[in-house]
C-alpha cells in the first residue's frame, strides 16, 4: 500500500479525495519487486559464471529439479488461500512414493501404469479427506491435525515399505513419464505448467477461486455471507492431498525407486515459495504466478551459490531465510495501512 | 456524608458527547442502582470511574471518604478501595478457583526453590470463601466448569479478597447471564457486603432488580442524569418512562407500507425453544412487512438471528419459511429458501483482505459466471452501480473494505444481501455504531425493499428510534418469549421500553428479602 492509505479512512458525508482507486491497490514496484529481484540475480550470476550458469542444460536442470517442490507447493496454495495450514503434504508425498512403487514391486511390474497412477492419486485424495474431516467436523486446529496426520502417513509408509528402499520391477512405461523430454523440455516441467495454468484459472477466473480467498480472509464472515466454507475446506485439503500424491508419483517416475523418508525435504521449500509468492504479483494473496517466481528465486539463488562453490549448508539456510523474509515483508506491508 | 462522590463528570468522544455534568453519590452501606438504555452513558461513567477513560477537563472532583481521586489512574482507584466486576467477569477458564482468585494479586506464597505452598494457599482461599458465605466453592474446581452463579461468585470473591480495604463495589450487569432463580443467591451476597458498610453501584437493565435490591436510583439518558432519588420515591412504570425519555417526536412511520395482514407468510416461529434464550417464542413475518423485535440483552432478541444462523440449537417448536418447516438452519441453507440474515458485529461480516467490490458480490457470483468464463467487467459494473445506489462512500470498488467507515461498511453488508434478492431479510442491530445519516440511509433501504419488492423484514434492534420509526409491528421479548405486540402507531419508543423493561406481576425476587 502507498503511505497515503492511512489517511484514506473515510468519514460519512465527506469522502477523502483520492484521485484514483488505484491508490489502494498494490503499486507496480510492490507487485514486481520479486520478478525484478529474480532478473537481477540472473544477471549477476551470468556475469560471475558466464560458462556454467547461463547454459541451457544448467537452467533446464535447475527448473526440472524444482518440479516436485512446485507440484507440492501448487497444491498447498489452495489450503493456504483458504486460510488453513496443511503440513501433512510431506507425509502424503512419501506415502504416494511408497504406495506406487510397492504396487509395481509386489505385482512384478504387471500392474497397469494408469491404474497405479489413479490409485495413488486416490490415496492422496483420501488423505486430504481425512484431514478435512478432522478440521471441519471436529473443529480441530488444521496445524495440529496435519502435523499429526503427516506423521501418521509417514509411519504407514515405513510400515508398508518395511523400512527398505523399493526399486524392483518398476516398469519403464512408468519411469518414462518422468524422464522423457518432448521437444527438449523435460516432461515434469510440462506437468507443472499445466497444473499451474489450471490452478491459476480456478483462482482468478472462477467463482470458486473467489470463495476460496473469502474463506481464507474471514471464514466466519464468509460463511455468514453464504459461502459454503466447510465444502471449501474439504476441497482445499483434498487438492493439497492429491497434488502431494502427484508430486510423489513424479518423484517415483524420476528416481525409479521409493525411499521411505523422502517427503520431509519438500515441506519447507514449498512453504517458502508459497509465502514468498504471496508478496508479489498480487501482494497479500497466495497466487500461482508469485509462487512460481518465488520458487525460481530460491532455486536459482541456491544454484548460483552452489556453482560459486558455496557449501551445502547454505541450502536450508537460504530456504528458511526466504520463508521468514516473506512473512516479514507481509507484516511490514500490513503495518503501512 | 457520602462514601463516593463524583461531581460534574463530562466525557466527549470525537463527534459525540457521552456524558455531560454527571453527578453521582454513593453512601456507605447503600446500594445505588445506575440505569439507562443502551448508549445512555452508563458504561462510559463506569469506565471514567475505573480510570479507563479520562474525563474532559473541568470534570470533578471525585472523592472517596473525602479524599480526592485522580482520574485516569486505575491503580489509584484500586488503592482507594474501589472494585469492579464487569459483565464478562474476566475469569480465566481452565484455571482453578484458587488460581483465579490469585490472578488479581499475582503473588503466591512460596517455599524452598520457589515452589508454591499449595497447602497454605488452599487453606487461605477456603477461609476467605467461607468468610464471604461461599463455602460451596472448592478452590480446586475448574472455573470453566462452574455454573453462571458460581462464576459470578468467584469474580466477587476475587474483587473482595482484601475485603477490609474495599469501600465501593461496582457491579456491571452481574445478572445478565444468570437465570432468574439464581439471582436471589447473588442478592444475598450483595446484601451481606452492604451490611458491612461497603457502598455498591449496581448497573442493571432489569428494573425489577432495582426495586428489589437498591436503595437509591440514578437514571442516565443521553449522558445526562435525568433522575436521582430513593427507590421508594418512584415506581417501575415511571422509571421506564424516564429511561425512554418523554421528549419523543411522533414516529416517522415509513410511508407507503400498507397493511400486510393478508400477504404471504414468509417466516413463522411456533413455540420455539432453544438451548440459549428462546422459551417458547412465537412470531410471524409476512411479505412486504417490517417487523421489529425489541428486548433487553438476554431476553431472546439476539437469539432469533442466532438461531436462524445455526448458532443456537432449537430444542422444541418449529420454524417455517414460506409455510414449509425448515429442516436445516444456517446461512447457506436459508439462502436457498430466499432468507438472508445480516448478523450484528462488523467482524462477522467484514471479509478483510477482499476489496469492497469482492465484499459486495461474494454472496452471489452466479451472474458473472457463464461458459467457464468469469466476467470481471460485469462484476465491476455492478459493484459501481451498488456503490452508487446505496450511497457508499467513497465510491471506489477496489478499496480494501477495512478502510471504509463503520456506517459505509454496514451499507456494504446490507447491499451484499439485498443484491441476492431475498424474500425475507433478517437484520440484527443494523445501525449499531452507525452515525445518524448512515442509519437513516440503511433504514430507507430496508423500507424500500419491503415496499418495492415485497421483501419481509425482521429487524432485531435495541435502537428504539429505529423500531418506532420504521416497523409496522414491534414484538417485545421478555424472558425468551414475546411479551407484547405493538401495532402501528402504538409502537412508540415509550411503549416499547415499557414492554421490554417491565416484568409482569411486579418484583419477582421479593421473597428473598
Amino acid at each position: 500500500m502507498p503511505p497515503s492509505a492511512e489517511t484514506g479512512i473515510a468519514t460519512e458525508g465527506e469522502p477523502t479525495k483520492t484521485p484514483t482507486a488505484r491508490r489502494h491497490q498494490a503499486s507496480l514496484l510492490e507487485r514486481f519487486a520479486g520478478p525484478g529481484f529474480l532478473a537481477v540475480m540472473f544477471v549477476v550470476f551470468t556475469v560471475m559464471l558466464p560458462d556454467t550458469f547461463p547454459t541451457y542444460n544448467n537452467l533446464i536442470a535447475v527448473v526440472n529439479n524444482q518440479t516436485i517442490t512446485a507440484m507440492v507447493a501448487l497444491g498447498l496454495l489452495v489450503p493456504l488461500a483458504a486460510g488453513v495450514f496443511d503440513i501433512s503434504i510431506g507425509g502424503i508425498l512419501t506415502l504416494s512414493v511408497i504406495f506406487s512403487t510397492l504396487m509395481f514391486q509386489t505385482t512384478g511390474g504387471d500392474m497397469p501404469v494408469p491404474v497405479v497412477i489413479l490409485l495413488t492419486l486416490g490415496i492422496g485424495i483420501l488423505a486430504g479427506l481425512f484431514n478435512a474431516i478432522l478440521v471441519v467436523r471436529l473443529r480441530i486446529e488444521p496445524f495440529i491435525v496435519t502435523l499429526g496426520s503427516g506423521s501418521v502417513f509417514l509411519g504407514i509408509s515405513q510400515l508398508i515399505a518395511n523400512g527398505k528402499v523399493i526399486s524392483e520391477h518398476i516398469p519403464s512405461g512408468f519411469t518414462d513419464l518422468g524422464r522423457s523430454e518432448p521437444l527438449g523440455i523435460p516432461a515434469p516441467i510440462i506437468y507443472v505448467l499445466a497444473l499451474a495454468a489450471l490452478l491459476g484459472y480456478v483462482f482468478v477466473m472462477t467463482p470458486l477461486g473467489r470463495k476460496i480467498y473469502a474463506t481464507g480472509a474471514n471464514r466466519d464472515a464468509a460463511r455468514l455471507a453464504g459461502v459454503p466454507t466447510d465444502r471449501i475446506l474439504y476441497l482445499a485439503f483434498m487438492t493439497s492431498g492429491v497434488c502431494a500424491a502427484a508430486a510423489g508419483l513424479l518423484y517415483a517416475m524420476r528416481i525409479g525407486a521409493g525411499q521411505p523418508e523422502v517427503g520431509g525435504q519438500y515441506l519447507l521449500p514449498a512453504y517458502a515459495a508459497a509465502f514468498l509468492g504471496s508478496t508479489m504479483i498480487k501482494p497479500g494473496r497466495f497466487n500461482v504466478l508469485g509462487l512460481l517466481v518465488g520458487l525460481l528465486i530460491i532455486a536459482i539463488g541456491i544454484n548460483g551459490l552452489q556453482l560459486n562453490g558455496i557449501p551445502s549448508w547454505v541450502i536450508p539456510t537460504f530456504q528458511g531465510a526466504a520463508l521468514i523474509l516473506a512473512v516479514v515483508l507481509t507484516k511490514v506491508r500490513g503495518r503501512r495501512h | 456524608m457520602s462514601l463516593l462522590e463524583l461531581r460534574s463528570i463530562s466525557k466527549t468522544f470525537p463527534g459525540q458527547r457521552a456524558l455531560s455534568g454527571v453527578d453521582l453519590e454513593v453512601a456507605a452501606g447503600e446500594i445505588h442502582a445506575l440505569v439507562g438504555h443502551n448508549g445512555s452513558g452508563k458504561s462510559t461513567l463506569i469506565k471514567v470511574l475505573s480510570g479507563f477513560h479520562e474525563p474532559d477537563s473541568g470534570s470533578g472532583p471525585a472523592t472517596v471518604d473525602g479524599r480526592g481521586l485522580r482520574f485516569g489512574d486505575p491503580e489509584g482507584v484500586h488503592a482507594a478501595g474501589i472494585r469492579f466486576i464487569h459483565q464478562d467477569l474476566g475469569l480465566a477458564d481452565g484455571l482453578s478457583v484458587l488460581d483465579n482468585l490469585k490472578l488479581g494479586t499475582g503473588l503466591y506464597r512460596t517455599g524452598p526453590a520457589w515452589a508454591i505452598r499449595w497447602r497454605s494457599e488452599r487453606a487461605d482461599a477456603r477461609r476467605r470463601l467461607t468468610a464471604l458465605g461461599l463455602e460451596h466453592l472448592d478452590p480446586d474446581d475448574d472455573v470453566g466448569r462452574l455454573g453462571a452463579v458460581e462464576r459470578t461468585e468467584v469474580a466477587i470473591a476475587r474483587a473482595l479478597q482484601d475485603e477490609d480495604q474495599v469501600r465501593v463495589l461496582v457491579l456491571d450487569e452481574p445478572t445478565a447471564a444468570l437465570p432468574d432463580r439464581e439471582v436471589g443467591r447473588l442478592f444475598t451476597l450483595v446484601r451481606r457486603l452492604v451490611a458491612g458498610g461497603v457502598g455498591v453501584i449496581y448497573v442493571s437493565h432489569r428494573l425489577e432488580e432495582v426495586f428489589d435490591l437498591a436503595d437509591r436510583v440514578t437514571v442516565l439518558r443521553e449522558g445526562v442524569v435525568v433522575h436521582a432519588s430513593p427507590v421508594s420515591a418512584i415506581d417501575q412504570r415511571a422509571l421506564a418512562r424516564l429511561i425512554a425519555g418523554s421528549d419523543i417526536v411522533a414516529p416517522v412511520r415509513a410511508g407507503g407500507l400498507g397493511d400486510a395482514s393478508g400477504a404471504e407468510e414468509l417466516l413463522r416461529f411456533e413455540e420455539v425453544w432453544t438451548e440459549d434464550e428462546l422459551r417458547g417464542a412465537d412470531l410471524t413475518v409476512r411479505a412486504g412487512e417490517v417487523v421489529g423485535v425489541a428486548g433487553l440483552s438476554g431476553s431472546g432478541v439476539h437469539d432469533v438471528p442466532r438461531t436462524l444462523l445455526g448458532g443456537s440449537r432449537v430444542t422444541a417448536g418449529r420454524i417455517t419459511v414460506g409455510g414449509a418447516a425448515v429442516t436445516e438452519l444456517g446461512p447457506t441453507a436459508l439462502a436457498r429458501l430466499g432468507v438472508a440474515v445480516v448478523p450484528a458485529g462488523n467482524h462477522r461480516k467484514r471479509i478483510a483482505g477482499l476489496s469492497v467490490r469482492e465484499n459486495l458480490t461474494i454472496s452471489d457470483l452466479g451472474p458473472f459466471w457463464s461458459a467457464a468464463h468469469f466476467n470481471h467487467r460485469a462484476e465491476r459494473a455492478e459493484a459501481r452501480e451498488l456503490l452508487d445506489r446505496f450511497g457508499i462512500l467513497p465510491p471506489e470498488p477496489e478499496r480494501p473494505i477495512e478502510l471504509l467507515s463503520g456506517g459505509n461498511q454496514q451499507k456494504v453488508y446490507v447491499a451484499r444481501l439485498l443484491r441476492t434478492r431475498p424474500r425475507l431479510l433478517v437484520l440484527e442491530e443494523p445501525t449499531q455504531g452507525v452515525d445518524v445519516g448512515g442509519s437513516a440511509d440503511i433504514l430507507r433501504f430496508i423500507v424500500d425493499a419491503a415496499r418495492e419488492h415485497g421483501v419481509g423484514v425482521l429487524l432485531c434492534s435495541s435502537d428504539l428510534e429505529d423500531l418506532a420509526g420504521v416497523c409496522q409491528r414491534v414484538l417485545a421479548f421478555r424472558a425468551g418469549r414475546i411479551a407484547a405486540e405493538l401495532v402501528g402507531d402504538a409502537a412508540t419508543r415509550e411503549a416499547i421500553v415499557e414492554e421490554c423493561y417491565l416484568a409482569e406481576g411486579g418484583p419477582i425476587h421479593a421473597a428473598e428479602r
